[in-house]
């Protein structure tokens, strides 16, 4: 039996757990033995077939950033997305993979083969994403056998450690995206209420805030210019992040900046940071009351806050929570860890459920009491043709037949007719969004539904969709007069931009790299 | 303002007449109602100071498709090259009293229609300058019409990427009489939206969406920083 294992591939940091024999999870330490390891790419100049993944490529940013990647996590799903080295064009998707085989290979090195893995993505991410995530990992020569949310992993992790009841809510601000999301616990069982979040609000946001304020001190001091090349970017991004570390122990942070034209001392407060930044917290605020309102609860209803990323660690991102809610957020458990530890355990029933041979006993038996009910991450809908109230012309509409935060498995069914006498087919666009507007809404998929000749206009078309609990989505379009029914499936494989050949050319093109 | 007036009813309306006559009042209203429209149209372009070609031609099909017809162009085209000669002069028309006349006369839809004609006009050269949106909030206010209504006709078609300087209360329907509770739920909904058409798959809504959740994000520090200071 392969080692079951779990990954959080972070924005800044990524970690890996693996099931021990009993079901626990336990983070697994890199080769340098830290725990979790910067999201950090560098192509080695003189060896251009090495790679360097974590610590070693954040220090080395500052030689030569050309040649150097962070902050992936960002560009995922982005097809405009790519990073040249040495004439090869690296997407998001390969970049990731790097850091997958960095945390594949130091793991396997102590603890045997690592092959099946749940990789967390943020809770927002939608299809083309999560399956950009999967496809990074296949590439980086792991079998994904699920995707899991980053807070539902948290919690996880969270409910299987301690004795919780009630409603949760977990607060994840890590490095690069941010989720809240709405639990009701119950010892083991874990029901999701809603999610919401942003994919660009995290501490790289936050760092950026002293990042410019340095800058714009030097300029005041000096007349000039701090910044003069990438390194010097890549550098005082690091001296910004570090202030940030500082000002969560301090009051105040100082640090010596040296410029070309002279040096400087900088100096922020606390209070002149958080003010910096509040309106990126209000964001956190907004969504934490839209999630609020999502699940029909006020603050007053939630039992605990959970804490998870780094950047909760900030005392002001604690005491806006504690305003809020009128207690202070659980910080029981680490919040850079429990993400991998929480996939690992949805690993493990992941396995359990799709072939319980797989899993051995001891492992089985430390996660048999454990229930997770999902939901629905996103609204799914059709594009229609509606008579606009206001109006009274015929409008192009989206709308939504599966609503996001509906519990999993589900299933809905509306009613449509043809437009048209004589009308020969109908065509089918698949939606994920919830704007009426079908500009704002993404399209999935575009279908054809051949029609009867010789009928009036007004006939009932019947479109149901379903969505299970491997995330894949059914969609069945019949004409009930005549049952003809078109059917779809969607799986997270249908929103690849890689097809397996492809995935196992670029898997052979990556092989001649080594990654270290 | 009566002159440019003249010179469009003169040749439009005169126009019209000869192909519908024995029509009733409503008609004879809907046709002054679209000729007022077209002066709008070109008092949105001139409101900058500079008419561009891609503002006349979008005012020029509006007004092919709602007043005349292909076969009757010659007045037509005298009535548009009249009415730019006007504006290029630097002449301007009393906009809140054609307004005035047109909530008088017309349906709510119809005056929908006349502010996203002057809409579709300022953002025809890629930005909406300062005059222009200034233009436009004074229309919506002399128009009476529903700032909800207004504000999601303004992400369509003056998207906030384009605008010069936003009026982040105008964009996202707030205004003074609303309750902190009020503007904390509006702002709530707006930032639901925006924060779901951030992953969409068109660049330009991508863009027009982070941009709005800065704007949003910045509302509310403002009203908590408010409720702080009362504090």
């Amino acid at each position: 039996m392969s080692t079951i294992a779990g990954i959080d591939l972070g924005t800044t940091f990524s970690a890996i757990s693996i099931l021990n024999s009993i079901g626990k999870p336990e983070i697994l330490p890199n080769s340098d033995g830290e725990r979790i390891t910067p999201s950090a790419i560098f192509f080695d100049e003189e060896n251009p077939d090495i790679i360097r993944v974590g610590i070693e490529a954040i220090n080395s940013r500052y030689i030569n950033s050309k040649r150097s990647v962070r902050w992936v996590k960002r560009h995922m799903g982005d097809n405009n997305y790519s990073v040249n080295i040495d004439g090869k064009n690296w997407t998001a998707v390969e970049l990731s993979s790097l850091i997958l085989k960095k945390l594949k290979q130091d793991a396997s090195a102590e603890h045997g083969q690592i092959k099946d893995v749940v990789i967390s993505v943020p809770a927002h991410f939608d299809e083309v994403r999560r399956k950009a995530t999967m496809d990074a990992g296949k590439l980086a020569g792991l079998n994904v056998i699920g995707i899991i949310n980053e807070p539902v992993a948290a919690a996880l992790y969270y409910a299987s450690t301690q004795t919780v009841s009630g409603k949760i809510m977990v607060y994840d601000l890590g490095g690069g995206t941010f989720d809240v999301t709405i639990m009701n616990v119950e010892g083991n069982n874990i029901n999701i209420i809603c999610s919401q979040g942003n994919h660009e609000l995290g501490g790289i946001d936050f760092d950026k805030r002293i990042y410019e304020k340095i800058v714009e001190c030097y300029k005041e001091q000096y007349k000039d210019s701090l910044i003069n090349s990438d390194e010097d970017s890549a550098k005082y991004e690091d001296e910004a992040e570090d202030i940030k570390k500082t000002l969560s122990r301090r009051e105040i942070a100082k640090k010596m900046i040296y410029g070309s034209s002279g040096n400087l001392r900088f100096e922020m407060t606390r209070e002149d940071y958080e003010k910096s930044i509040s309106d990126l917290l209000d964001q956190a605020d907004m969504l934490i009351d839209i999630a609020l309102e999502e699940a029909n609860l006020s603050a007053k209803d939630i039992d605990k806050v959970l804490l998870v990323g780094g950047s909760t660690r900030m005392p002001v991102v604690q005491q806006r929570l504690k305003d809020k809610f009128g207690f202070a957020p659980e910080i029981s458990v680490n919040v850079d860890e429990c993400v991998a530890l929480g996939a690992a355990i949805h690993a493990g029933l992941t396995l359990m459920s799709q072939d319980s041979t797989k899993v051995s006993a001891g492992i089985a038996g430390g996660l048999s009491s454990i229930n997770l009910k999902d939901v629905c991450n996103h609204s799914y809908g059709t594009l229609c043709a509606p008579i606009d109230r206001e109006t009274g012309q015929r409008i192009i509409a989206n709308r939504v037949i599966l609503s996001k935060n509906t519990v999993l498995p589900c299933q809905a069914t509306q009613m449509f007719y043809t437009m048209e006498e004589n009308q020969s087919e109908i065509e089918i666009i698949i939606t994920q969004g919830e704007d009426a507007d079908p500009r704002f809404v993404n399209r999935i998929a575009h279908k054809k539904l051949k029609l009867p000749k010789n009928r009036p206009a007004k006939c009932p078309i019947r479109v149901t969709y379903s969505y299970d609990l491997n995330q894949r989505m059914h969609c069945s379009f019949e004409d009930v007069e005549s049952n003809k029914t078109l059917e779809v499936d969607l799986s997270l494989d249908e929103f690849s931009q890689l097809d397996e050949k492809q995935i196992e050319e670029n898997s052979k093109d990556l092989a001649g790299f080594c990654v270290k | 303002m009566h002159r440019i007036l003249e010179i469009i009813s003169d040749l439009f309306v005169g126009w019209f007449y000869k192909k519908t006559a024995g029509y009733g009042a409503l008609t004879d209203d809907d046709a002054r109602i679209n000729n007022l429209a077209v002066a709008l149209g070109f008092a949105a372009s001139a409101c900058d100071g500079q008419m561009s070609e891609e503002e006349i031609h979008t005012i020029e099909s509006w007004a092919k498709t709602n007043i005349t017809t292909s076969n009757d162009t010659r007045n037509f085209h005298k009535a548009m090259t009249a009415t730019k000669a006007f504006f290029h002069a630097g002449n301007n028309i009393d906009c809140s009293g054609i307004c005035r006349e047109i909530t008088v006369k017309s349906p709510l839809a119809h005056r929908y229609r006349i502010i996203e004609l002057c809409m579709k006009v300022v953002s025809a050269d890629g930005i909406a300058k300062a005059s222009e949106l200034e233009f436009l909030r004074n229309l919506f206010i002399w128009l009476e019409l529903n700032h909800t209504t207004v504000a999601m006709m303004m992400e369509t078609f003056v998207p906030v990427n384009i605008q010069e300087t936003p009026d982040a209360e105008f964009i996202l329907g707030l205004d003074e009489s609303m309750s902190e509770q009020d503007r904390y739920e509006k702002l709530n909904r707006e930032y639901k939206k925006w924060n779901g058409r951030v992953t969409n798959n068109d660049n330009s809504i991508r863009i027009q969406a982070k941009k709005m959740i800065e704007l949003i994000s910045l509302l509310r520090n403002n009203s908590t920083a408010n409720i702080a200071q009362r504090i």
